[in-house]
């Protein structure tokens, strides 16, 4: 394609974010609040706020299979039917398998979506810090290498991301899960504010908090509060959850300086070898096939884990044969992932009298505890659960005898009081957890594609028997009964906080990314979604790259406009 | 998504589709791939029976008004595979022949009474199946009274009708209060 000189000046902007969901939204925001101007591609159909949530009000029963997946759409997304995020309730949201195939090596889930928003639109909403016991562990463990930031260099970031995304929970003064700029936190059910008394007075130093997460308990920033409809993963009408067009798309859209270009996906990054710099990209038109270019002086590549280390392994070039900035020959390794399904859950009696009103999107959180102080086990790092009491209601009788009259009855009332917890676990970087490019297997697009070869390992698998064993006897302490300990098993890619594939580090021999999320070797560069991370820690992940992407915007532009990056 | 299912946890999922899913998450693919099965008359009138003994019409609404026997044929013909198809319609034959042994006629002329047993003893059987297959291997093929019994209950308590007048449904809570002392005579909330 020779593109001539008007059409190049038209396609030119002062900057290139690959990706709108969750980090890429916060780059658009915060380069075109510094006044460049910003082309944002995102792979995925455009759905707009509000007028494109067409199942958020919709009632159980406007759903012609309640939910459920047809055998069809089975078909469609053999890897995404695998679980629950993928249902009739949000089916529009989500990628087609079929089109868009990888390899998996060993089994990986992978969650994609195809929607300007990207995750941001169904993502789990929870929001912890890290602190310094994560980002000190690699160094102090030798283990991969070590983060080039401490929790001082974020902890600024944290705030002024929280600020805004607007999250509700509680400052609970926990050394290691510090507080932050948090809207009023949401109740607790009676039972878990009992269980909450029991546990923190029979485990020292353990806690059980209300959940923090990016549901609004009061009006915020022009957005409404949550409704307790808890139906956030179709979109929500009320901006009572964040995402990219509850939050940070409108907030780009109002500088004025921002371009939104859905159906845009992008095939490589263009490197120009005499000035060493990235010059923008090239994007597959997804509706016409047609090839484009697009050119920035600097580009955030944002376009999820595995999607951003796609784009970058297929930007070849005599300079970088495998892979843009790849000399370190760690991009595509490292590859994390949290392991959760194992833990326990009971009844707790004594509460029959009691029940609840609305639906809370969120649920109880017990910070990690293990390899804390003196505390040390057979394993490294460490997990905390999430959890939520329930009252059973109609869904007891599946499974139940009984038909007629008094059956039909007993399922109209409250059932049993229940409480569980299901632990998420950190992930070790393993060199050999990788993401390698497939020239075999090519997409509808005729780009290659990924082959996945993820496991976990040893220390995993140890970590598994405290989540488990740890679960069951803080609640049979607690005082539940019928306690019931599981493992249901836990492949990588199904916690859908898939990460360090493009690692952050000091050296670049050992690492991608420095200290701000710029490539050593691509200094117009920056990868900012969780491609990034060093390490997994255990703590849900997305406030992280919020974080870390505001900062490396902020680092951006400053270099910028010292001329050191253009 | 059993994990879900067992703790009714709201975290991320729809705890109804994770009841969904969970059911037929063992079946394995149906390589035929043949397309629903056209049930016959007969099939529809047992599946209807049935259901409406599983869920009668009692100071609220039954199965049928409910319109739950259309919803099972519509789940059957488009979220089963061929093969689980085949053995629900052969399930629903073979109850119809216990019928005709035990009572000398179809299960659709037996007395209300005689029905309910049938329906019963059929639950029994499919339990004690259930427990026996829990200690081998996992099984391809559910059996049918399982199927129709689940399909009833989520057909009818996620129908306008069982939702809202037999459950309690709210569609825009607007508040949460995690402890609120229950009333007498106090309906379960349709959607947990």
């Amino acid at each position: 394609m020779n593109i001539n000189g008007k059409a190049k000046v038209q396609n030119t902007y002062d900057a290139i974010v690959i990706g709108s969901g969750i980090s890429g939204g916060w780059a658009a925001k915060e380069l075109t609040e510094k006044g460049l101007q910003v082309l944002l591609l995102d792979r995925g159909r455009n759905v707009e706020h509000i007028k494109d949530y067409t199942t958020a009000n919709k009632a159980p029963w406007e759903f012609a299979h309640r939910g459920r997946l047809t055998e069809a759409q089975k078909e469609s997304h053999p890897y995404l039917q695998r679980d629950y995020p993928y249902s009739e309730f949000n089916e529009s949201f989500w990628m087609n398998d079929n089109e868009n195939p990888y390899t998996e090596k060993k089994r990986f889930d992978w969650y994609r979506s195809d929607v300007v928003g990207g995750k941001s639109l169904m993502w789990g909403r929870q929001t912890y810090r890290l602190t310094d016991l994560d980002f000190e562990a690699n160094a102090k463990e030798g283990i991969a290498v070590d983060w080039p930031i401490r929790y001082k260099d974020i902890a600024p970031w944290y705030s002024y991301v929280e600020k805004f995304v607007g999250i509700s929970g509680n400052n609970d003064g926990i050394p290691h899960l510090p507080d932050g700029q948090l809207l009023p936190p949401m109740e607790m059910f009676c039972v878990e504010k009992e269980v909450k008394k029991q546990l923190e007075a029979k485990f020292k130093g353990r806690h059980l908090i209300i959940g923090r997460t990016a549901n609004l308990t009061q009006a915020h920033l022009g957005r409404g509060s949550c409704q307790y409809r808890d139906m956030c993963s179709r979109g929500c009408p009320y901006g009572g959850y964040f995402s990219t067009q509850s939050s940070t798309l409108p907030a780009a859209m109002a500088t004025g300086n921002l371009t939104l270009r859905p159906n845009s996906l992008v095939d490589v990054v263009i490197y120009d070898e005499k000035k060493g710099k990235a010059t923008g990209v090239k994007v597959i038109d997804t509706e016409n096939n047609e090839m484009v270019e697009y050119y920035a002086k600097l580009i955030f590549v944002n376009g999820s884990t595995l999607g951003s280390t796609f784009i970058l392994l297929n930007s070849t070039s005599s300079r970088f044969p495998n892979g843009l900035g790849n000399g370190s020959g760690q991009l595509g390794h490292n590859l994390m992932d949290h392991h959760f399904r194992t833990g326990a859950a009971g009844i707790v009696e004594g509460y029959d009298d009691i029940y609840y009103s609305g639906r809370r999107p969120n649920g109880i959180y017990v910070p990690r505890f293990r390899n804390l102080g003196n505390d040390k086990r057979n394993y490294i790092r460490g997990f905390g659960y999430e959890g939520s009491a329930s009252r059973e209601g109609w869904t007891r009788g599946i499974g139940a005898p009984g038909v007629g009259a008094g059956f039909k009855d007993w399922l109209t009332k409250p059932g049993a009081w229940k409480l569980g917890i299901i632990g998420y676990g950190e992930c070790l970087p393993y060199y050999e957890n990788q993401v390698t490019l497939n020239k075999n297997l090519q997409n509808k697009y005729g780009q290659p594609t990924l082959s996945i070869d993820a496991e976990f390992k040893e220390n995993e698998k140890k970590m598994r028997v405290d989540m488990m064993n740890d679960a069951a006897e803080m609640l049979e302490v607690s005082g539940l009964k019928y306690v019931t300990p599981f493992d249901d098993g836990c492949y990588p890619g199904m916690a859908i906080h898939e990460m360090g594939t493009a690692r952050m580090g000091h050296d670049p021999k050992t690492s991608v990314l420095n200290s701000f999320n710029q490539m050593h070797e691509v200094p117009n560069v920056f990868v900012t979604d969780g491609s990034c991370m060093t390490s997994s820690a255990n703590q849900n992940p997305s406030l992280t790259y919020m974080a870390l992407t505001a900062r490396a915007c902020d680092y951006a532009v400053k270099e910028l406009k010292k001329g050191n990056i253009a | 998504m059993k994990i879900t299912g067992l703790l009714g946890i709201t975290l991320s999922a729809p705890l109804l589709a994770g009841l969904l899913t969970s059911c037929d998450a063992q079946q394995k693919k149906d390589k035929k791939a043949n397309g629903p099965l056209v049930a016959s008359a007969k099939h529809k009138e047992l599946i209807s029976q049935i259901a409406e003994i599983i869920i009668p019409d009692t100071s609220t609404p039954g199965a049928k008004a409910a319109k739950v026997p259309a919803f099972i044929l519509l789940m059957l013909a488009d979220c089963y595979t061929y093969s689980q198809q085949e053995a629900f319609f052969a399930g629903l034959d073979a109850l119809d022949a216990t019928a005709k042994e035990i009572y000398g006629t179809g299960f659709l002329s037996c007395s209300p009474q005689n029905q309910e047993a049938l329906v019963v003893q059929e639950e029994n059987k499919t339990l004690a199946l259930a427990k026996e297959q829990a200690k081998t291997t996992e099984k391809d093929i559910l059996p049918f009274f399982s199927i129709l019994k689940e399909l009833t209950l989520v057909g009818y308590f996620t129908s306008e009708i069982g939702a809202s007048q037999a459950l309690k449904y709210v569609a825009v809570p607007g508040e949460f209060h995690g402890s609120v002392p229950l009333q007498p005579g106090q309906k379960a909330w349709a959607v947990s």
